[in-house]
């Protein structure tokens, strides 16, 4: 396997909560400016493989080389300097202050002032954060004008595709080398999430180097997107490689299917 | 020797009355998970709860008409419905209505409840600053076996807790309530749809858990025979602090780390010289410690949380 | 010209209230006063045309507004130089107003409930009377000093907390306040529960921090030597604060204090970040600690307890989470008010655990909740 242009391997990754093999064995790599997707029935490990690559939980075996190196252990803060960005399933924004306050704590890893300057040179953190705004707004306008235009809302008042879209721009804030994106589309109408779609096609078009792993449900988001795609199930790896490929694996079909034909034959 | 052996007596008696405290945190915890802060100024109101009564005895005249172990019931009983249905009355109208509020915000309006029932004691009650002598309600005897002296009250209120701590146990583990709160403490929105009412629950688990605390009160005077409206202030964080060594939530933590807390404030203040000012400052730097070291106590019960 | 006037009217009617509520003594004029106060902002409050004309006017007038509250600020003594006692509490007023920006950091910036202001504040205090004591250190070093003495506890007691959940990282605020309290009180070396007493007053040049002040044929009480620098340290305090909350610090305790795991994942060190929220917050308190000595030149055990570290809570939860301007408010309210209705004085923490309960429950953002960040 060629680790030069991989920018992040796990191998054998894996994590038990208690009995329950929620990470089983994964073997995962994605170079740099791909974008792969990760699907999977609801409760394979997809979330949980994203919280072990950013650090939130330390996994019972396993590695993850983050360009080359060896990202175990390290503290979430840390991974996310080395260029890190992600999304939540959930949404985990930062609700009351406003989406362009979110936006610019996402550069907090490409900012530089510290408490000195803050009480003595106040000067610099001033320019910084000005810089800061203005780029956040350049973001936010990137996904819509009325976004841009009430970028001073707090976010709890912004509906919810909006929501999604500024933590996407505060991911995207701090350029990272690999974005993370977990259901980016949830609980979005059709035309919310063709729009979203053709923003992450932008984004790729923009950044040739950025670098993408995307968790959805919605198939067709993925097949336009993903140019690889891995499939989760019970924790474990079941398949990998193109859409069209993966779409019609047997196994694949009966992971997402597999309830409903227990349930025909009882 | 023989002192070493009162003293461990002494301990386990100090350590039972904190586990009933210590229960009622981990008994809300567990189910609501809230901090209830003034639980042991709940535990204070039992102690002037217990003044009261007996006064009214006195004031009535009945003092010498009435055999004092039926006075003594009678206080306990009296206390034990008043305090339950006091302390349900205080989670009705201040922690419920923060129920959908995050933990912050309960834990200060847990501490403003303490502190409005303080300074209510203080300000309302008679003299209320000074420190009130707890009337004699148990048997004041001693006996004897070989060299060591027992107090007889000390020996029963050890007993007395025991008997009601286990009487909550049982209450928790073989009944059906018991089991609606333990189903509540698990997830409470599924014990919603399952038909269990939790509101009603939560009631019940209050009022449990503030009957004990005002019989630890009553218990804690008859030994302490002086109580102040601010022992509930120390009170409460010693209890919290036991549930929190034994492991927050965990019925068996509360008794575990209340013994803990107990034994190293007796002891030190027995055998450390000029010790006895510092006992609290001994116990609460364990607290910190376990809190900061051992955030799930000895013998833990910490839910994982799910991102 | 007509809306300077006007402005300018408005402002001084405040100023005039403010006057007289501190100097009259009797309750109903006092009673009097606070209507009138409460009623013209109500006033304000409801008649829009009146309300965005004030807006307007402040927004165009900011400066001239703001000089002309600064000169009364200054001009103030001098008008109370013959009510010594309402210059006394004034400068307490302004001590709970430094203890409650420090403490907003905590509380409203970063979610942090420290109940140990009472701790905190007593450790810039008692180090600052010891050192003046035994080494004869003079005041003006021992300022920072104290503010430092009181950082260091801070960082201590911040640093091993931080993985602590919030409502242990509560307790373990709360017994420490009670342990310094216990220790100060049965420790020799603090003197008792006696306290130190004999603490100099500061001096600059030959003027003693003791004696009055004399201007232009007016005698102002000393008291207004310790007022005039405790409004020059709030004014400092408040850069400070504006400066952090326009900083990537103040913005990195916003996140902390939304969703700590989602912080970190922008790269914020959480960990650190909250430290330094406890050691800013306790430097400012031993500052206030160091002035509050040094004006009483004598300090016990008694006014270090956990009452006073929630009062500092009350204030700010009462005058507005990460606003400073609001906490300010809330400090003067909380300590002004409770002043005049001395017959109250007695009630004040029950009054303060309603006025908790109540806040909590209808507006608990504060009074004067916090403002949305502007980039211009």
């Amino acid at each position: 396997m060629m680790e030069n242009d991989h920018i992040l391997i796990t191998e054998d990754l894996t994590i038990n909560f208690g009995g329950l093999r929620a990470v089983d064995g994964v073997d995962f790599y994605i170079k740099k400016g791909e974008v792969v997707g990760l699907i999977g029935p609801n409760g394979s490990g997809k979330t949980t493989f994203f919280n072990l690559i950013t650090g939130i939980y330390k996994p019972d075996q396993g590695r993850i080389l983050f360009e080359g190196e060896n990202t175990i252990g390290e503290k979430p803060y840390k991974i996310t300097r080395r260029g890190i960005a992600r999304t939540f399933q959930n949404g985990r924004l930062f609700a009351d202050i406003s989406a362009l306050d979110n936006v610019i704590i996402g550069m907090y890893t490409k900012q530089k002032t510290n408490l000195l300057d803050t009480i003595f040179r106040y000067r610099r953190v001033k320019t910084e954060l000005r810089e800061g705004a203005k780029r956040a707004m350049e973001l936010l306008a990137f996904f819509s004008k009325e976004l841009k235009d009430n970028c001073l809302k707090i976010v709890a008042d912004l509906p919810h595709a909006d929501r999604k879209r500024v933590e996407i721009c505060r991911a995207l804030a701090s350029n990272p080398k690999l974005l993370l994106l977990d259901e980016p589309t949830g609980g979005m109408s059709p035309e919310e999430t063709e729009e979203l779609m053709q923003d992450i096609r932008k984004i790729k078009e923009q950044n040739k180097n950025i670098t993408i792993i995307i968790i959805e449900h919605d198939m067709s988001v993925i097949e336009r997107v993903a140019d690889r795609v891995y499939v989760f199930n019970y924790g474990k790896k079941i398949a990998d490689g193109p859409f069209s490929v993966i779409s019609k694996d047997t196994k694949v079909i009966e992971a997402y299917l597999g309830e409903e034909t227990e349930d025909v034959e009882t | 020797m023989t002192q070493f052996i009162e003293q461990i007596m002494f301990a386990l008696m100090l350590s039972s009355t904190y586990a009933l405290i210590s229960v009622g945190f981990t008994l809300f915890f567990g189910a609501i998970n809230i901090v209830h802060f003034s639980h042991g100024d709940v535990a204070m109101l039992g102690a002037f709860s217990g003044i009261i009564i007996y006064g009214l005895f006195g004031f009535t005249g009945l003092i010498g008409n009435v055999p004092s172990w039926l006075v003594t019931m009678i206080i306990f009983l009296a206390t034990f419905i008043l305090i339950g249905f006091l302390g349900t009355f205080f989670e009705r109208t201040v922690i419920k209505p923060f129920r959908k509020s995050p933990l912050l915000m309960v834990l200060v309006t847990t501490i403003a409840l303490g502190i409005v029932i303080r300074e209510s004691v203080r300000l309302f009650y008679p003299q209320g600053s000074n420190p009130q002598v707890f009337p004699k309600i148990l048997p004041q005897m001693n006996f004897e076996a070989g060299n060591l002296i027992f107090r007889f009250d000390h020996l029963l209120i050890f007993l007395i807790s025991i008997l009601l701590i286990s009487f909550m146990f049982l209450f928790i583990n073989r009944t059906k309530t018991g089991l609606a709160i333990r189903a509540i403490s698990q997830d409470i929105e599924a014990a919603n749809l399952m038909g269990i009412n939790s509101d009603i629950i939560i009631a019940i688990t209050f009022f449990i858990g503030s009957i004990l605390a005002g019989l630890a009160g009553i218990l804690i005077g008859s030994y302490q025979t002086v109580v102040r409206f601010d022992i509930g202030l120390m009170g409460g964080i010693k209890g919290f602090s036991a549930a929190v060594v034994g492991g927050l939530g965990n019925f068996y933590g509360a008794i575990v780390g209340s013994l803990v807390l107990g034994f190293i404030e007796s002891l030190t203040s027995a055998y450390i010289p000029g010790g006895a000012p510092y006992k609290d400052v001994f116990a609460f730097i364990i607290v910190i410690f376990f809190l900061v070291f051992k955030p799930s106590g000895i013998l833990g019960r910490m839910a994982p949380i799910k991102i | 010209m007509f809306e300077i006037v006007l402005f300018i009217a408005v402002e001084t009617l405040f100023f005039v209230f403010i006057y007289l509520f501190l100097i009259l003594e009797k309750i109903y004029s006092i009673l009097g006063i606070l209507g009138g106060i409460i009623l013209l902002s109500i006033l304000i409050n409801k008649i829009d045309k009146l309300n965005s004309f004030l807006k307007k006017c402040f927004s165009e007038y900011k400066t001239p507004a703001i000089l002309y509250g600064i000169i009364f600020i200054i001009a103030l003594p001098i008008l109370l130089r013959n009510y010594p006692y309402q210059i006394f509490i004034l400068f307490n007023a302004g001590l709970f107003a430094l203890l409650a920006l420090g403490l907003n950091w905590q509380i409203g910036s970063t979610n942090i409930v420290n109940f140990a202001t009472g701790a905190s504040f007593a450790t810039g205090a008692y180090t600052s009377a010891l050192l003046a004591i035994h080494m004869g250190w003079s005041f003006w070093i021992l300022l920072p000093i104290g503010g430092l003495a009181a950082a260091g506890i801070g960082f201590i007691l911040g640093l091993p907390c931080m993985k602590t959940k919030t409502y242990y990282l509560s307790l373990v605020t709360i017994a420490f306040t009670l342990i310094v309290y216990l220790l100060l009180n049965n420790l020799s070396w603090t003197g008792g529960p006696d306290g130190i007493a004999d603490i100099p007053f500061p001096k600059i040049g030959n003027h003693s921090f003791g004696s009055p002040i004399r201007l232009f044929g007016w005698e102002i009480p000393f008291q207004a030597n310790f007022y005039y620098l405790t409004v020059f340290l709030i004014a400092l305090t408040f850069i400070v604060d504006r400066r952090l909350r326009y900083s990537r610090i103040g913005l990195a305790w916003n996140a902390i204090r939304n969703d700590e795991i989602a912080a970190e994942c922008q790269g914020i060190d959480v960990t650190y970040s909250k430290v330094l929220s406890f050691s800013l917050n306790f430097f400012f308190d031993g500052i206030a600690g160091t002035l509050f000595a040094f004006c009483m030149s004598h300090i016990s055990p008694e006014s270090f307890t956990f009452n006073v570290s929630v009062t500092v809570v009350t204030i700010v939860i009462v005058g507005g989470m990460d606003n400073a301007v609001g906490v300010l408010f809330g400090a003067l309210l909380m300590t002004l008010i409770p002043e005049k209705f001395q017959v109250f004085q007695n009630y004040r923490m029950l009054i303060f655990g309603f006025v908790i309960l109540i806040m909590l429950r209808l507006r608990p953002k504060g009074l004067f909740p916090q403002t949305v960040r502007k980039y211009d």
